[in-house]
């Protein structure tokens, strides 16, 4: 892994970037508050690696995967892409432009059954995109989609069906294929495999960690559970509230937990190894709302190291390195934990 | 050891019709739900483990029906054992034993609460309805007490909330408030924190432990999270396609499953803290149809070990050690493998 870090080539920049929903009330519509559901978040995806995006419901990791999409309008901050004819902020490329962008990035959704039109054969829902970027002829077409269908491990018959004549994990694999139609850098896993059984996810799992060694993939997996992102991923960002509390690679991550929240959210997954040892950490409390954070360190409400410097001061993301690795926290506390968990070895 | 159970179900088959169709949802299920203890039963989406609970219930659709095989509750006090399959759906004696003796928590409380009453409200009415003689004053002082007790911070003020107002988590806390208002002998809980976070999930996990040990309360658990049966459970039942196709103590099971299935399942799961290069293997193929089962074993088109002989019929159960069983020809040599 430690070689790995000196050809690191980053694909997207995102800098200082924040997505707010207004939220109107009233007959005139006024703007009342903000939902801060992306809050100033600086992150590097480099080329060639997964990126998986953990943390509860509500703490903002779909909101930035759809911004970087351009789903979602950003509020501030630039999020930097690197095209073959130069970096490029996405936010300010024309339709043209933002056309070619998406073929570069593309996403899975979490729910294939919703995201799969029931009345579009498998084929007339993946050659769309193939129109749209330029596969002119049916034949070329019908070739392509169904070599991306033997790509999935499903058969080239199935072109011709409807989703319903799916399972779960089949139409996952659909959703998948779909993604993957126009040869993109970038593909945004949202939560691809949290409604899949667990025989099923297993088997998309591999289908993911196949495709991206086969085709060059970048991957950004944005999941709350913890076991499948570790497995995947080779770096690990945590999200709580909107903010980036701890970023580092993925078994580093595991093996130095620095962040309070990192450790009661590590601690509290059941592990499904009946001799594991439990030693849960347990949370007081709910996360807070994105609509009205606490001042200074989100996370202060709920934390058993909390100061009087955490409730005014927001604790910026500083890079650590542990043993000659590279670790981002934010907290006030994290020197002094860094200093704990490495003695506790 | 028998004086312990709560309630047993034997060879328990319950059918659902559906345009001269049969599904055979659950196909002879037996198992004992001990007091103090929890049981899991673990097992995927469509193999029967809701439909368990809602037999045990009687909250079974119109068009479903307990076929055969008996379900009783050892009541242990003058009432005796109740043969809950031979009581009628909606009878007095059913909606009596309903939410006094076994009490039920669904997974989704936003659905499962009235929006359009306060918490304190439905608590009471649960109270009041299973004993009458307790007045509304006395309902809402017990309310509140449940409240307090499952750790609902400013019980004072949420008591007069309505549902909306809690978060998830709270939610789940007031529908196991309620539950727990008349002290049954029994809870099932049909995934209870699969549409919670997990550090609310630890949370609900600690109360359901204080439950048990506490209140003595007989624990039945539905999950589909290999990672929930070890954290919790004292005896675990592996369903399949409408089968136990293995059960016994958690250690028992976990540490040596001998069905190829649970085998299975435990090594296609991604472990914390094994990092990328573990191996999980899925199982091939997906789960059959329900309405064209296969003849034999019902595991026997994914099986490693499948032979002829599991084309047949579905194997007989064996007993292991101890509370073991497993159902499967091929166990010795299952078992020979090692984990």
């Amino acid at each position: 892994m430690a070689n790995k870090a000196k050809e690191k080539e980053p694909l997207l920049t995102i800098k200082g970037l924040k997505t707010f929903f207004p939220v109107k009330s009233g007959f005139l519509g006024k703007v009342q508050s903000y939902v801060q559901a992306v809050n100033d978040i600086n992150l590097t995806i480099y080329k060639g690696e997964t990126l998986g995006l953990v943390g509860e419901s509500g703490c903002g990791k779909t909101t930035l995967g759809k911004t970087i999409l351009q789903l979602y309008k950003p509020t501030e901050g630039e999020m930097i892409y690197e095209f073959a004819d130069g970096p490029r902020n996405l936010e300010k490329l024309d339709a043209r432009e933002m056309d070619e962008a998406r073929k570069k990035i593309q996403i899975v959704f979490q729910d294939p059954q919703s995201s799969l039109n029931p009345s579009f054969t498998i084929y007339q829902s993946l050659s769309d995109p193939l129109k749209k970027f330029g596969v002119k002829t049916k034949e070329e077409r019908r070739k392509l989609i169904g070599d991306l269908l033997e790509a999935v491990n499903m058969r080239r018959e199935y072109m011709d069906r409807y989703p319903h004549e799916f399972s779960g994990g089949q139409r996952q694999r659909i959703g998948i294929a779909r993604a993957l139609c126009i040869n993109p850098e970038l593909v945004i896993c949202d939560e691809a495999v949290s409604a899949l059984d667990v025989s099923i996810q297993a088997q998309v799992l591999n289908l993911l960690k196949k495709l991206k060694e086969e085709r060059n993939l970048t991957y950004i997996f944005i999941t709350h559970d913890l076991s499948v992102v570790e497995y995947i991923s080779d770096r690990i960002a945590v999200m709580y509230l909107g903010r980036i509390v701890e970023l580092s690679d993925a078994d580093e991550l595991y093996h130095h937990t620095i962040h309070p929240y990192t450790q009661a959210l590590l601690s509290a997954i059941p592990v499904a190894d009946i001799h594991h040892e439990k030693n849960r950490i347990l949370l007081e409390g709910d996360v807070p709302s994105p609509m009205n954070p606490p001042s200074g360190c989100h996370f202060h409400g709920r934390c058993k190291q909390c100061q009087e410097i955490c409730k005014t001061e927001k604790p910026e993301l500083k890079r650590y390195e542990i043993n000659g690795r590279e670790h981002f926290v934010a907290c006030h506390f994290a020197e002094e934990n860094i200093k704990r968990v490495c003695q506790g070895e | 050891m028998s004086d312990n159970v709560v309630i047993s179900v034997k060879n328990l088959k319950t059918y659902f019709y559906t345009n001269e169709r049969c599904n055979r949802a659950i196909n002879g299920v037996s198992m004992d739900i001990k007091s103090g203890k929890t049981l899991c039963i673990v097992g995927e989406s469509g193999c029967g483990k809701s439909v368990t609970a809602t037999s045990i219930m009687q909250l079974l659709p119109k068009l479903s029906r307990i076929e055969e095989g008996e379900i009783i509750y050892h009541s242990g006090d003058e009432r005796g054992d109740i043969r809950i399959h031979e009581l009628e759906r909606s009878s007095k004696e059913m909606r009596a034993l309903r939410g006094r003796d076994i009490a039920m928590i669904f997974q989704d409380p936003m659905t499962a609460l009235n929006p359009v009453y306060t918490i304190g409200w439905q608590i009471s009415e649960m109270i009041r309805s299973h004993d009458k003689s307790v007045s509304k004053a006395e309902a809402r002082e017990r309310a509140l007490k449940l409240l307090t007790d499952m750790g609902i911070p400013n019980p004072q003020k949420r008591i007069d909330q309505y549902p909306h107002e809690f978060s998830g988590g709270m939610r789940q806390r007031a529908m196991i408030a309620m539950a727990m208002s008349c002290n049954p002998k029994v809870l099932i809980a049909d995934e209870p924190t699969t549409a919670l976070d997990v550090t609310i999930q630890a949370q609900i996990f600690e109360l359901m432990d204080h439950l048990k040990k506490n209140y003595n309360t007989a624990i039945m658990m539905i999950t589909h999270d290999m990672g929930v049966v070890c954290e919790l459970a004292d005896d675990v039942a592996v369903m399949y396609m409408g089968n136990i196709i293995e059960s016994g103590s958690a250690e028992e099971v976990l540490d040596h499953p001998t069905h190829p299935y649970t085998k299975a399942l435990l090594k296609s799961i991604p472990i914390l803290g094994k990092g990328a290069d573990q191996d999980i293997n899925p199982i091939k193929g997906s789960t059959p149809d329900p309405y064209k089962r296969p003849p034999g074993c019902q595991f026997e088109p994914r099986c490693d070990y499948a032979c002829e002989e599991c084309k047949k019929a579905m194997p007989d159960e064996h007993m292991l050690e101890g509370t073991h069983m497993v159902r499967c020809t091929r166990y010795q040599e299952v078992m020979k493998d090692g984990k």
